[in-house]
């Protein structure tokens, strides 16, 4: 709503226009003028909003119009090419400068383009209180000096300042000082005087706008300045002269004239706060500045940055294991025995849809949904790095390393990408500025450890590296990178020789406390996008899963009533068995679960859940009731709470935890002593193998077709092969080692 | 000034903050946001926000959904805030909508 209180008639109105740099306190000076005295609407035919209002001192009235924050007048974007606009058209008697204290230099910049438009001016140094605090002390005077006006110190939000600011635009206009004019030096000041003697041929051109201003932005080669007199008599003419002028001063001064003039601006206005502005407490480093010694140091900074994802793995594995196992024991217990009773209520108990709903869904499903506590506990812990400022740290001295191993430094934003998602991190190689670098960072980003992945870590750590698994998952995530880093530079020599490496200027955040609802959030809409990918993908190949287990191929079971291992499941395994038996896990539940895991990593769980549910004789018809049900879960509940609180001194390495050595999960037993058969007595080496091939070996089909889309056919198959050579010979290292060692 | 930044980002061996680069140059961060923003407007930077904005934009459109759809890209645990950067423009820069004979 539109807001207009008009102010008493005044016998002398002074148009003034507020400009400044966004934050510098433009409003607050507007509102602390004039006010309730306001109409807010927008620009003629802009979406910007306009601020008017007025002031009346005495007899002095003050027509105020509050322009937009912008950081220049170059006319780049709609602020400031309404705010230019403005001043070139309604010609304010005053234009009153706003500049943050706290930040003079780069608001001076603003300053000296408002004050070459030779419009009487004021600034006005807000936020003198924030400054104070921070120790500097002006010299208003030399500052008044060179900038040909008066300066007035101010604290708007106080009140501080306002009727010197009032007083100082009144005496602006009953006179003005002599036009600021900033010296060039001589090779450009020559051709500002050249195009002003073609400039001062044009009738009256100085009613229209200041004729040095005209010719400052000539050679800047301002194109809605040209427009403008292209139209006038000798219009042609002298943009012609322009043209020329650019051209000499380029050849001259090895670069563009635009650039010439803003260099010499940002040059006279770094001069001129170097002798106007005093730091009474000397360069005092701020906390940040004092962490990032530390942080981003050339030695120390890749070691911190390690202990640092150390702690989010331990805080993700450790916490989150009680979580695990009261969601996976909730969801293999009472609720499988519930929707059997459902299903037996309907008459449905014995056919295919029970096992279908028990073996396939709440199995292999269920089997990923138990792992949303140690995703919710890495989404936490990642959060909180973020919210801090210090992930930004990390890609800083990770950009570095790579850059020191001859690899693009910036390719490590997509590959960190892919700590998430493979997909979105190929394609995220679009940002990157040319093919080579596109296609061999889209090569290594499949070896960065998604988060899919996880799960089968957690699972496998828990069940072959008890107590150590946060270790081992840190351990894992450090491998795909050596590989990544290792496979780069190997391409780099051979197929994609490097080129030049161009710098990166990276803008690095304060340090802050983390925010607990921003934390909060982003867990949510990450765990969120993993319930998503569970409901759908995972969900489907469930389902197919389990269909290729109820067929029968060979046997004589009948169709959902037939051993695994004779089902077209167990037997499409079974062919690749052989080929992994070298590396510790020749099963066909080992092979069937990779197999599957091609379509989503996650998949490799919930496929051996599968598996493992459909060829396990443990009876699952425990005698209970619904009641002895809900009591087990909330009994169970309380015991994951006591459980996370105990785990959490162990993670400054005090250990609470009670040795439990009963009741090994089914699926965890199973896994045990399947690769303990496979693996000849060496299922801890056989497992770390398994992880390692997981690791390293395709994501899945959509990074797959994500690759082809961006990389191309050829590439696409490169990186298929590729990675299943390089993961099939790592588990192979990875397992005789282990087995030579003793590993068992 | 704005010179001997382009200059020391081109000549940078791997990344740099902006608070080293401040250092350098003796100046402010807030002054050398505002250089580096004039060589973006000049075409001779490269500014990269998040990277997850930018995998999103290009990505979700051609993906049609699945993995590497915005709730999928939401789920990426790297991707929300990692910092800002500029880089050196080494895409040549060209004329665009160069009047042809027929014009």
């Amino acid at each position: 709503m539109n807001v207009l209180i008009e102010a008493p008639p005044a016998t002398d109105a002074i148009s003034v226009a507020l400009a400044g740099n966004p934050n510098a306190g433009k409003s607050t000076l507007f509102n602390a003028l004039t006010g309730a005295r306001q109409h807010v609407g927008n620009w003629p035919g802009k979406t910007v909003e306009k601020k008017t209002g007025a002031l009346t001192r005495g007899d002095v009235r003050l027509d105020i119009t509050d322009l937009p924050g912008v950081y220049s007048l170059s006319a780049y974007s709609l602020e400031e090419v309404v705010a230019r606009d403005f001043i070139l058209d309604e010609r304010p008697d005053v234009i009153v400068a706003v500049v943050d204290a706290a930040n003079l230099e780069r608001n001076l910049y603003l300053v000296v383009q408002l004050l070459e438009l030779e419009t009487p001016g004021v600034v006005v140094l807000n936020m003198m209180d924030v400054a104070d605090r921070q120790g500097l002390a002006f010299d208003v005077d030399r500052l008044s000096a060179a900038l040909g006006t008066v300066v007035v110190p101010a604290t708007a939000r106080r009140g501080h300042g306002l009727d010197e600011t009032v007083a100082a635009i009144v005496s602006a206009r009953a006179a003005p000082g002599a036009p600021f004019r900033l010296d060039y030096g001589p090779a450009i000041e020559a051709e500002i005087a050249a195009l002003l003697t073609i400039l001062d041929r044009i009738p009256a051109i100085d009613r229209l706008y200041p004729p040095r201003w005209l010719a400052i932005k000539l050679l800047e080669d301002d194109a809605d300045v040209a427009g403008k007199l292209a139209a006038l008599p000798d219009g042609p003419r002298l943009l012609a002269a322009a043209v020329a002028a650019r051209a000499r001063l380029e050849a001259a001064l090895g670069e563009e004239a635009d650039t010439l003039l803003a260099d010499r601006r940002y040059g006279w206005i770094h001069d001129l706060v170097g002798r106007a502005v005093r730091a009474e407490r000397g360069e005092t480093a701020t906390l940040s500045d004092r962490i990032d010694r530390f942080a981003t140091h050339r030695l120390l900074g890749i070691p911190l940055f390690l202990a640092a994802m150390w702690l989010v793995f331990k805080v993700t594995t450790d916490l989150s294991a009680p979580w695990v196992d009261w969601l996976d024991g909730v969801l293999s217990g009472p609720l499988s025995r519930w929707t059997l009773a459902l299903l037996d209520a309907a008459g449905l108990g014995q056919t295919w849809v029970a096992a279908l709903a028990v073996d396939g869904l709440l199995a292999g499903v269920g089997s990923v949904l138990a792992f949303v506590p140690v995703l919710l506990s890495l989404y936490f812990a990642l959060a909180v790095l973020e919210d801090s400022g210090y992930m930004a740290r990390g890609a800083f001295v990770m950009d570095r390393l790579m850059s020191r191993m001859g690899l693009q430094g910036r390719s490590f934003l997509p590959l960190m990408v892919g700590f998430g998602c493979s997909v979105p991190a190929i394609y995220a190689t679009r940002t990157l500025n040319n093919h080579r670098d596109r296609v061999l960072t889209g090569l290594l980003v499949p070896f960065m450890s998604c988060s899919a992945r996880l799960p089968v870590y957690v699972l496998f750590a828990a069940v072959f590296f008890p107590g150590r698994a946060g270790l081992v998952i840190l351990g894992l995530y450090l491998l795909g990178i050596a590989v990544a880093l290792g496979v780069g530079l190997m391409l780099q020599r051979t197929l994609l020789p490097a080129d030049s490496a161009p710098g990166l200027v990276m803008e690095l955040p304060p340090y802050r406390l983390p925010n607990a609802r921003s934390i909060g959030f982003h867990m949510w809409q990450r765990t969120r996008g993993f319930l998503q990918h569970a409901a759908s993908l995972i969900l489907l190949t469930t389902l197919a899963i389990w269909l290729l287990t109820a067929i029968p191929v060979g046997g004589q079971g009948t169709f959902a009533d037939t051993p695994v291992p004779e089902s077209a499941f167990g037997r499409v395994s079974a062919v690749i068995a052989p080929t992994l038996q070298p590396l510790g896990f020749g099963s066909w539940q080992a092979g069937g679960a990779l197999l599957s895991g091609l379509v989503a990593k996650e998949v490799v769980v919930s496929t051996m859940a599968q598996i493992y549910s459909g060829s396990s004789d443990a009876a699952e018809a425990e005698a209970s009731t619904f009641l002895s049900d809900v009591g087990e879960i909330i009994t169970s509940f309380g015991r994951a709470v006591a459980d996370t609180l105990r785990a959490i001194p162990g993670l400054i390495g005090i250990d609470l935890t009670a040795d439990d050595d009963s009741a090994e999960a089914g699926l965890s037993s199973a896994i045990r002593a399947g690769f303990d058969e496979t693996s000849g007595g060496h299922a801890a080496a056989a497992g770390l193998a398994f992880m390692v091939f997981v690791l390293l070996y395709t994501p899945c089909m959509a990074a797959v077709a994500a690759e082809r889309h961006e990389l191309g056919s050829k590439w696409m198959w490169l990186s298929l092969l590729g990675q299943l050579v390089i993961a099939w010979v790592a588990a192979l290292v990875v397992f005789q080692a282990g087995r030579l060692l003793g590993g068992g | 000034m704005l010179r001997d930044l382009l200059r020391l980002v081109e000549t940078a061996e791997g990344p740099i903050s902006l608070a080293d680069l401040g250092r350098q140059l003796g100046v402010d961060a807030a002054v050398l946001d505002g250089m580096l923003q004039y060589w973006v407007r000049k075409g001779r930077l490269v500014m990269d926000g998040r990277a997850g904005s930018v995998a999103c934009s290009g990505g979700c459109t051609s993906m049609g959904g699945g993995c590497g759809s915005c709730s999928g890209v939401a789920s990426c645990p790297f991707m929300a805030r990692l910092p800002v950067t500029y880089r050196v423009n080494t895409i040549p820069l060209t004329v665009v909508a160069e009047p042809t004979a027929a014009d």
